[in-house]
């Protein structure tokens, strides 16, 4: 018994440690994460909710002018109660909204997931009377709650990107 | 230099370098959490070193 009583604060600080190590997991694990899947040509790129907590909260992607730009945006409640949202997506250039791409509202079921989706189309820009010469930034906004999300699509011609340029005709 | 006091430098470094990785990647990590959880972390490690000290004190170091 001694013994114990000796150890007793020990037993307290290891409590402690175990505690802490506790609050990191679960602190770590509840709460709403977002991921956004971008998948220009035939590339996918999965940009994680952790990815927004750099120095840069924007991400930059890149597509050619002719092929469309998919989006798969999904939100995952790791929370006890339903989590209830809207989720919008928006094309921005020179901080002036120009495109709607997808807005509806949500409600996430505890320790659910849903999952949206759209595209952005060079049509959709030409018909917003926006062309490219070389090269267009276009920044996609994604919101849910009160997190915005930048997705910054560089969009380049179709002449600059094809490399091998193409043979010209064989003269016979 | 004496053998005792060139081993007890290296487990001096050892346990500095074993620290200050300890305390590097809680810093990191600190960062992905919430607020309540962050008070939670700073209260639990005050109580780790009250009763770590209130340890050592009643075994007389």
């Amino acid at each position: 018994m001694a013994l114990k009583r000796r150890y007793r604060f020990l037993y307290l600080a290891i409590a402690c440690i175990a505690g802490l190590a506790a609050i990191f997991v679960v602190d770590g694990y509840l709460g709403i994460y977002d991921t956004v899947y971008i998948t220009t040509g035939e590339y996918e790129q999965k940009i994680e909710a952790y990815e927004w907590l750099r120095e840069e909260n924007f991400w930059s992607t890149s597509a050619r002018w002719d092929e469309k730009v998919s989006f798969r945006y999904e939100i995952e409640n790791h929370q006890f109660s339903t989590y209830s949202t809207r989720i919008e997506a928006s094309v921005w250039k020179e901080n002036e909204r120009v495109i709607d791409l997808f807005a509806e509202d949500k409600s996430i079921e505890p320790f659910d997931k849903v999952t949206v989706e759209w595209t952005l189309s060079s049509e959709e820009l030409e018909s917003a009377g926006f062309g490219i010469d070389e090269y267009a930034d276009y920044t996609i906004k994604i919101n849910y709650g009160d997190v915005e999300r930048k997705v910054i699509v560089n969009f380049y011609s179709p002449e600059e990107g094809s490399y091998p340029k193409p043979l010209p005709p064989r003269e016979r | 230099m004496e053998l005792r006091i060139r081993t007890y430098i290296l487990y001096g470094i050892g346990i500095a370098s074993c620290i200050a990785g300890v305390v590097y990647l809680t810093a990191e990590y600190v960062n992905y959490l919430s607020e309540p959880g962050k008070l939670g972390c700073l209260a639990l490690a005050v109580g780790i070193f009250a009763f770590l000290g209130r340890y050592f004190e009643e075994i007389g170091w």
